[in-house]
């Protein structure tokens, strides 16, 4: 009995420190968040997120070159804060989420760059169509949680064209600006 | 922001008026000359309105995007609507071409709709997109003969600007543009048909509009807002204009048709757009 104590003492350290080595992570969705920034009129910033984000982490400390990250976002849950205009953004002159439900991001090849720093490559597919971008990721932190289960979170910051895919809709200086920022907050625990 | 409303309401009609007007030049001195073209010109209209409105080319085929279907599918209306003018008095042709092309746009338009709905809510598209196929095609069937006078044409120019306002109800403001160049087109060809050319032009040019606008609605009630029981409103449009002139009201004046049709589609409509701006979860504001 005290042996299997022991054991499970030691594995609860373990796991309580940063583990090393390849680990698979799904996205906390309550606690991930992905902003978005377009300009309106030519004259301001227009903000509004996505509430529903879901998704796993591959992570390979040793050789971060074999991680991978897949994210899929509902294009549904776009959110402004005003229902008319997250209808018309759900509609057919936007994102036609009936048509494309689903927002997704799959990694070909991630580089670390620096400390908690990493370059990742990948295929983001929205309003079906499908291109390659690279944004940079930075690993926020990463530990127990108190409920016994280890997190990890990063933060990415990047900028896609909506005309890229296929959202050019409005679009022009005294429209809709073409350029969207993003940032995404990703928060997620170890499988 | 100006290119998509010089799209929607300047360059159609300006191509419609015309091609109409060049196939009439060529076509004689008869007083039907030019009247095989009208489908043709209303199509071509359209091919120029709808990537201006859009904001982008069509960059392929088939078209990412089901709001984009019917600009690939323009040129399959405007060879339907020749064929149908030269064929069309042959029923059973007329309804089987017809509803044949009408059945494979609304398979294509919402066939994604559909693929993403519940059973019962997908028997519910097919449903209502068979109805509004079926109604334009009977009531633009309805407004052909006798067609000595452009009254009808008017009035499906008004019945699509009204349409194209419902629809941008239901928040899709791109799609009702759509309309908008459909009804853009369709007053190019006004204006030539005024000028008295084109004679029975509505045999080529009815089966265009009932390919494409009954599509761009069902893609509105499909992908947008637009409530069911606005499209059921939206389809009565032309069977209402084209009872005007039937029954009861055969051998009045046709422009006294006209406004008696204008005013029973224009109160169905006049409904639909209350529908749809009551189905927004709050006050219409703009935003």
């Amino acid at each position: 009995m005290t042996t299997r104590l022991r054991l499970a003492a030691l594995l609860a350290a373990a796991c309580a420190t940063p583990c090393l080595g390849a680990e698979t992570y799904g996205i906390d969705p309550v606690h991930s968040t992905i902003i978005f920034r377009i300009k309106h009129l030519g004259v301001s910033y227009l903000y509004g997120r996505f509430n529903k984000v879901q998704g796993t982490l591959f992570l390979d400390d040793e050789d971060p070159s074999k991680s991978k990250i897949s994210v899929e976002v509902t294009a549904a849950s776009v959110d402004t804060g005003n229902q008319k205009r997250d209808d018309h953004l759900r509609g057919p002159d936007f994102f036609n989420v009936k048509q494309f439900p689903k927002i997704t991001f799959k990694s070909t090849k991630v580089k670390k760059t620096g400390e908690a720093i990493y370059e990742v490559t990948g295929n983001l597919s929205l309003h079906g169509k499908t291109k390659q971008i690279t944004v940079r990721a930075t690993r926020v932190g990463t530990g127990p949680d108190p409920w016994g289960g280890h997190r990890t979170g990063f933060e990415l910051v990047f900028r896609v064209k909506r005309s890229d895919f296929g959202m050019n809709y409005m679009q022009g200086e005294k429209g809709i600006g073409d350029e969207v920022r993003l940032i995404v907050g990703i928060e997620a625990v170890r499988k | 922001m100006l290119w998509p409303l010089l799209f929607t309401a300047v360059f159609p009609p300006l191509v419609a008026a015309a091609a109409l007007a060049l196939a009439g030049i060529l076509g004689g001195r008869r007083p039907e000359r030019g009247a095989a073209w009208g489908g043709a010109a209303l199509a071509l209209a359209y091919l120029v309105g709808h990537p201006g409105v859009r904001g982008q080319l069509v960059d392929a085929l088939p078209p990412t995007d089901v709001t984009d279907w019917p600009w690939a599918l323009a040129p399959l209306a405007a060879l339907l609507g020749g064929v149908l003018h030269r064929w069309g008095r042959v029923a059973p042709l007329r309804w089987v071409l017809l509803c044949s092309a009408q059945g494979l746009g609304l398979w294509l338009v919402l066939a994604p709709a559909l693929r993403n709905q519940g059973s019962s809510g997908a028997w519910l598209v097919v449903f209502l997109a068979g109805l509004l196929a079926l109604a334009y095609a009977l009531g633009l069937a309805g407004l052909e003969e006798p067609e000595r006078e452009p009254s009808a044409l008017l009035g499906l120019v008004a019945l699509v600007s009204f349409s194209s306002g419902v629809v941008v109800l239901g928040r899709t403001a791109s799609v009702g543009q759509l309309c908008g160049v459909l009804a853009a087109g369709l007053f190019g060809l006004f204006v030539v048909r005024w000028r008295g050319w084109a004679q029975g032009l509505l045999r080529s040019t009815a089966p265009v509009l009932a390919l494409l606008h009954p599509l761009l609605v069902a893609n509105a009630y499909a992908y947008a807002y637009l409530p069911a029981s606005a499209t059921i409103l939206l389809a009565l449009g032309p069977l209402l204009l084209a009872a005007a002139r039937r029954g009861p009201f055969r051998g009045r004046p046709t422009w006294q048709a006209l406004a008696l049709g204008l005013a029973a589609s224009g109160a169905a409509y006049a409904g639909a757009a209350a529908l749809a701006a009551g189905a927004a979860p709050e006050p219409y504001s703009p935003y």
